[in-house]
């Protein structure tokens, strides 16, 4: 009985120390790992995302966590997305590779597998609200109206400035309000990022379909940005919306015109209209310079690589600045379809033979725009003006015409005299 | 009697060679207006591959200029031609003809006269502005004409030069608001491409 007893101990005692020797083997060996997340918003620094989905293969099977079947509801406490179809799955095989896909697009679109193709096939397009411009604290000021204008004029006009300035106020409330707030908008067709690894190496691209930065002016959209299709990696975006300030001055000359028209009575004729109402308009133009300012900036195929056999892809990385705080909305930032895959824990032949040969992606020399334009001179230096070929050609035509006339007198008079 | 022969002979060669000098006049005249190009419009336009400008029209400034290639600096400072009748194409914005991008021509203001882009500043919008490349002649629409200072251009770079996105449209730039010394502002002109002009119709 004593030896069944310590024959049973020995056995179980070494299960025990065969278990112990194999468990931190197979704790350590992840084979191919991938996430893929389709979009995070952080708002006021609180960000919301739609989970992450991630997926390991041990060598033997995969494991997974989080859902690759989120719902739009997912992003809740925020409202720059509402509906659309958000994508995010990831896959491993047994041999270290793996691929991840993930992204958003409108309604209608439909999800495929995750594989070397694209996950989303684009439906209807979504509008993403990313705040609404308040020009309610727009006025006109009065010092600005008569500058430039003739003294004669000013001080005709004079007596009748408040009640101008009142008109012109009024004008400038109807107006706003028939713009109602100018909406900040960005419109997408499908937006998706994908990757892929096999041990050694790492490949990701970035697809963007009818996707674009817009500001809705009444009824009129005034587009900020048009995003390329396939942006090569990490594509520095930015831009202001000086082309809403244009718009938002254009749609209120009218509706002030009138009011200024209406207003002036009987100086209607002795006063220079146009000069007050250009006035009018520079100085609620210089009210919205802010709007010049860089309010949006992003990435597009935005790519990081921690290790040569891994990385990272996010389609869209969209900034609301804080210079656009000044018109209301609030700063906020968009990711739209990160995905990771690698790095798989087997070593690679190439990695074996060439340490530190990591791929790296191509550098992009990005494009110096124009900040100053110097055509402007004080006088012309070279002889030669505008005008210097007509005027050669006049004066040849003058000589010409000249010479001819004289050959013609001179044979006139040999003739004359003969006779 | 000898000497009113003499000053009548004197007359007459004289009317025969200023009527020979007028004749001379009026043909080359005659040549001038057959010779001379007239502007034209025509309301159908077609497509054209993006080309290499090559020279920049404008009918209602009688504005008729050689455009050459432009460079921006390394300190991101874009200079017309040195020969203030020419103007520049900027090389890193799009070819008249491209459907995404903006092209932008640039050309000197002189003070004194002379300068290609003198006059930009008095262009309306719906006047027609014509860049002749040698896959054929953009037009395009003067929207709109502004006036930004040297900082406001600075400030608004990306969306007068940028090329991410834009439909291909026109930006005409050149200086303006002289101030006894030099210039403190920029005018730029918006130009929307229409295509090339089909037809010619008077």
């Amino acid at each position: 009985m004593r030896h069944h007893v310590l024959r049973a101990s020995a056995l179980a005692l070494s299960a025990a120390l065969v278990g112990l020797a194999a468990a931190p083997a197979s704790a350590a060996t992840v084979v191919a790992r991938a996430s893929a997340s389709a979009a995070v918003v952080t708002v006021a620094g609180t960000p919301t995302d739609s989970g992450t989905y991630s997926v390991t293969n041990d060598g033997s099977s995969q494991s997974a966590t989080g859902t690759n079947r989120p719902a739009a509801t997912a992003l809740a406490g925020q409202s720059l997305i509402s509906g659309g179809v958000l994508a995010q799955d990831a896959v491993t095989q047994t041999s270290g590779r793996s691929a991840a896909c993930a992204g958003l697009a409108g309604q209608g679109s439909t999800v495929a597998s995750v594989g070397d193709g694209q996950c989303l096939t684009p439906g209807g397009t979504l509008a993403l609200s990313a705040g609404t411009l308040d020009l309610s604290h727009l006025q006109i000021v009065q010092s600005t109206m008569l500058q430039g204008l003739d003294q004669q004029v000013q001080t005709g006009l004079q007596p009748a400035l408040q009640p101008v300035l009142g008109a012109l106020q009024t004008g400038l409330q109807t107006g706003l309000r028939r713009l109602g707030d100018p909406g900040l908008f960005v419109g997408l067709g499908a937006v998706e990022s994908r990757c892929t690894a096999a041990p050694g190496s790492a490949d990701g691209s970035a697809t963007l379909a009818d996707v674009g930065a817009y500001v809705q002016v009444g009824d009129q959209r005034v587009d900020l940005l048009s995003l390329p299709a396939h942006p090569a990696p990490n594509t520095k975006i930015t831009t202001g919306l000086g082309d809403v300030a244009v718009a938002v001055e254009n749609a209120l000359r009218s509706q002030l015109s009138t009011a200024l028209a209406g207003s002036l009575g009987p100086l209607s004729a002795a006063v220079d209209r146009a000069a007050v109402l250009d006035n009018v308009l520079a100085n609620i133009g210089s009210q919205l310079a802010p709007l010049d300012a860089n309010v949006l900036s992003g990435t597009l195929n935005q790519q990081v690589r921690p290790t040569g056999g891994s990385i990272e892809v996010t389609a869209l990385s969209l900034d609301v600045l804080p210079a656009a705080a000044a018109f209301g909305p609030q700063p906020l930032s968009v990711q739209l379809g990160r995905s990771t895959c690698g790095p798989s824990d087997r070593i690679s032949p190439v990695a074996r033979t060439k340490p530190g040969t990591a791929p790296k992606a191509p550098a992009k020399k990005k494009q110096v725009l124009p900040r100053r334009v110097t055509a402007g001179l004080a006088n012309a230096d070279s002889p030669h003006g505008g005008h210097g070929p007509l005027v050669l050609t006049l004066g040849g035509l003058l000589v010409l015409a000249a010479g001819a006339g004289a050959l013609d007198f001179r044979r006139h008079l040999g003739r004359g005299r003969r006779g | 009697m000898a000497a009113v022969a003499e000053s009548g002979t004197v007359a007459d060669a004289r009317n025969a060679g200023l009527r020979t000098a007028a004749l001379v006049v009026v043909l080359g005249l005659v040549a001038a207006w057959f010779l001379l190009p007239r502007s034209a419009a025509g309301p159908a336009y077609g497509d054209m591959d993006a080309g290499v400008p090559v020279r920049l029209k404008i009918t209602a400034l009688h504005l008729n200029a050689a455009v050459v290639p432009v460079q921006v600096s390394d300190d991101a400072v874009l200079d017309p031609p040195s020969d203030y009748r020419e103007v520049g194409w900027w090389t890193g914005s799009a070819k008249p003809g491209a459907g995404s991008g903006q092209t932008v021509l640039t050309g000197h203001t002189v003070h004194t006269g002379g300068g290609s882009m003198d006059h930009v500043g008095r262009l309306r919008p719906g006047q027609k502005v014509d860049v002749v490349t040698r896959r054929g002649t953009m037009r395009y629409a003067v929207r709109q004409v502004r006036v930004f200072s040297t900082e406001a251009v600075a400030r608004r770079a990306a969306g007068l030069f940028g090329q991410q996105g834009g439909d291909g449209r026109l930006v005409l730039i050149s200086c303006t608001d002289w101030n006894g010394a030099s210039y403190d502002s920029n005018v730029v002109v918006f130009g929307d491409p229409l295509g090339v002009p089909l037809e010619r119709a008077g």
